[in-house]
């Protein structure tokens, strides 16, 4: 086999199977894909939870990760937000002409771990090559179904004095331990762009409802505040995919932390604020130094501190 | 090895651990609840409800030309109404702490070189408004971790070797000279604005925009006409209602009272 993606794995011909026999269907094995058909016959009958993301990121490999990996977790992550256990994945490829077969091998890989770890399986895929410099390297975009467990979760949930837990880097899985507890849980979300504040922002504006938050209570790694200081960015505003923001009826808040911090990655989950109606549709951090500060949503692009 | 030998490293050693003493911020000693109420009394004991300080936060000037031309043109405004400047740290840590200097030495303006964190900021307000009620025409550096009197000369040398200081437009103020930067002929070829023709830079003030008098101080966010209608931080029309340190954008998010 030729050491690069090229033009001709998009033919649908020879190469294409090659491709798919050699790389693809040995890292995702299980009858749905195998079947080969043009979509994927599946089990199930009850009420679906669906969603869908692109991953463009680069470089693909990164700190802790990969592309593959995150074309997993931010999908299953979707659907755990959204009360469902996840079930099925499909798996979309856009390739620059040029990628290194290897370096698909490797994405292949870490994809098929993530989804075992998660207990999805790649039911359905795709493979399309673009010119070179058309691409980036790799484009994936995954689309997800999962059955729903957690009904009727969302913002208009929320009451005034709610608990706001943020899980440590259990998102998913800490979800899944909510949803076995289901009637404690509001509502849950994957801080994603904009991170912390935008995601909560979102939870009660235009609401009579005010979130305060703890700083000290925030748990911050090291490294990441360390990096943030230098910088002049504010952690709270980073994108935090793969945690998890939950908020809980005051009564079964320490159930819900004892749970998360039971599971693996949630050791760290902490009780960050509480819902009031002190300024209502406003999300205010209670400071380290006893002072208060306005969080709004994240506009444009965080800037790097100039002067 | 001579025992005198002994005795000089150790006072070198000495010497070494009270420089790094004394390059330990006052300000960090206030990294705490009970640091911001001494500090926000002391405010409150040096300052007049009646007679209100005006102080004025510097960005940019990144260099000695820009700061001393760029805030020439500022204090030579007929309504120029600040009584005391917070000079940039980070400029400063290039630069230097002295290239502020001639504030208080040439116009009687007390200014204060400040960090970035709550903490710094607090402190160096504080220290700020000590002088400027006390009339006290005195630079201070509160970001001594950081910054020094002459800062980087190795940054500095960079600087002059492909920049040149040249007239450049302020905003609200109009064209300063040597109020900014060009790059020297030598680098011309890697000069973005000469090798894609790009169009001068146009300074029209938007219609009713009032961020110049609001940078000079001689007018308070909210009575600007635009403040708050036209003009919000999700749609700025004017400098001052841009990004977490902008006048009208910190007026606007938190209002007259405040979140207390």
């Amino acid at each position: 086999m030729n050491d690069i993606i090229t033009l001709d794995y998009e033919s649908g011909g020879e190469k294409t199977a090659d491709l798919i026999r050699s790389v693809l269907l040995p890292a995702f094995k299980n009858p749905a894909l195998e079947a080969l058909g043009d979509g994927a016959v599946l089990d199930g009958s009850e009420k679906l939870v669906f969603s869908t993301d692109s991953f463009v990121v680069t470089p693909w490999r990164f700190p802790g990760g990969d592309i593959g990996a995150l074309s997993v977790c931010g999908t299953v992550n979707d659907l755990c937000m959204a009360g469902g256990i996840p079930r099925y994945l499909s798996l979309s490829f856009i390739l620059e002409e040029g990628f290194l077969i290897r370096d698909l091998e490797t994405i292949a890989a870490s994809i098929a771990r993530k989804a075992a770890e998660a207990g999805v399986i790649i039911a359905t895929g795709d493979t399309k090559v673009v010119e070179r410099s058309k691409g980036d390297g790799i484009y994936i975009n995954t689309a997800g179904i999962g059955f729903l467990r957690a009904p009727g979760l969302g913002r208009e949930q929320i009451r005034e004095g709610d608990g706001v837990i943020l899980s440590g880097s259990a998102g998913c899985h800490g979800a899944a331990v909510l949803m076995a507890r289901a009637g404690t849980i509001r509502l849950m979300r994957d801080p994603t762009r904009g991170g912390v504040a935008t995601t909560l922002h979102e939870f009660i504006e235009d609401s009579p409802l005010t979130i305060e938050l703890d700083e000290a209570a925030i748990p911050i790694d090291e490294p990441v505040a360390a990096a943030c200081d230098l910088l002049g960015l504010d952690p709270l505003y980073c994108a935090c995919e793969g945690r998890m923001l939950a908020v809980a009826a005051p009564e079964d808040e320490a159930a819900v932390l004892a749970a998360l911090r039971r599971t693996p990655g949630g050791e760290q989950a902490a009780l960050i604020g509480r819902v009031t109606q002190s300024r209502p549709g406003s999300l205010i951090l209670n400071t380290r130094l006893g002072g208060k500060r306005l969080l709004t949503k994240l506009t444009g692009q965080q800037l790097p501190r100039i002067c | 090895m001579p025992a005198n030998q002994k005795t000089e490293d150790k006072k070198t050693e000495d010497k070494k651990t009270e420089n790094e003493k004394n390059r330990t911020d006052t300000a960090n000693l206030f990294k705490n609840p009970d640091g911001t109420e001494k500090i926000l009394k002391r405010l409150r004991d040096l300052t007049d409800p009646a007679r209100p300080l005006r102080l004025m936060e510097i960005c940019g000037t990144h260099t000695m030309s820009i700061a001393r031309a760029g805030l020439r043109g500022l204090l030579a405004s007929d309504d120029f109404a600040v009584d005391g400047f917070l000079c940039p740290g980070h400029v400063a840590a290039v630069i230097g702490s002295d290239a502020f200097a001639f504030l208080p030495e040439e116009y009687g303006i007390p200014a204060v070189v400040a960090g970035f964190e709550a903490a710094d900021l607090l402190y160096s307000i504080l220290e700020l408004t000590a002088l400027a009620a006390a009339k006290t025409p005195a630079l201070r550096n509160t970001y001594v971790r950081l910054v020094k009197p002459q800062g980087n000369p190795a940054a500095v040398r960079l600087m002059r070797q492909v920049l040149t200081p040249a007239a450049d437009t302020w905003r609200g103020l109009g064209v300063i000279e040597n109020g900014g930067l060009a790059i020297r002929p030598e680098y011309a070829a890697w000069d973005a604005a000469r090798k894609f023709s790009l169009p001068a830079f146009q300074d029209a003030e938007p219609a009713g925009c009032r961020c110049a008098s609001v940078i000079r101080g001689a007018l308070s966010p909210d009575a600007c006409p635009l403040f708050g209608t036209a003009c919000t931080p999700a749609d700025p029309v004017g400098p001052c209602m841009v990004s977490g340190e902008g006048a009208c954008a910190a007026a606007w998010r938190y209002g007259p009272a405040g979140l207390s």
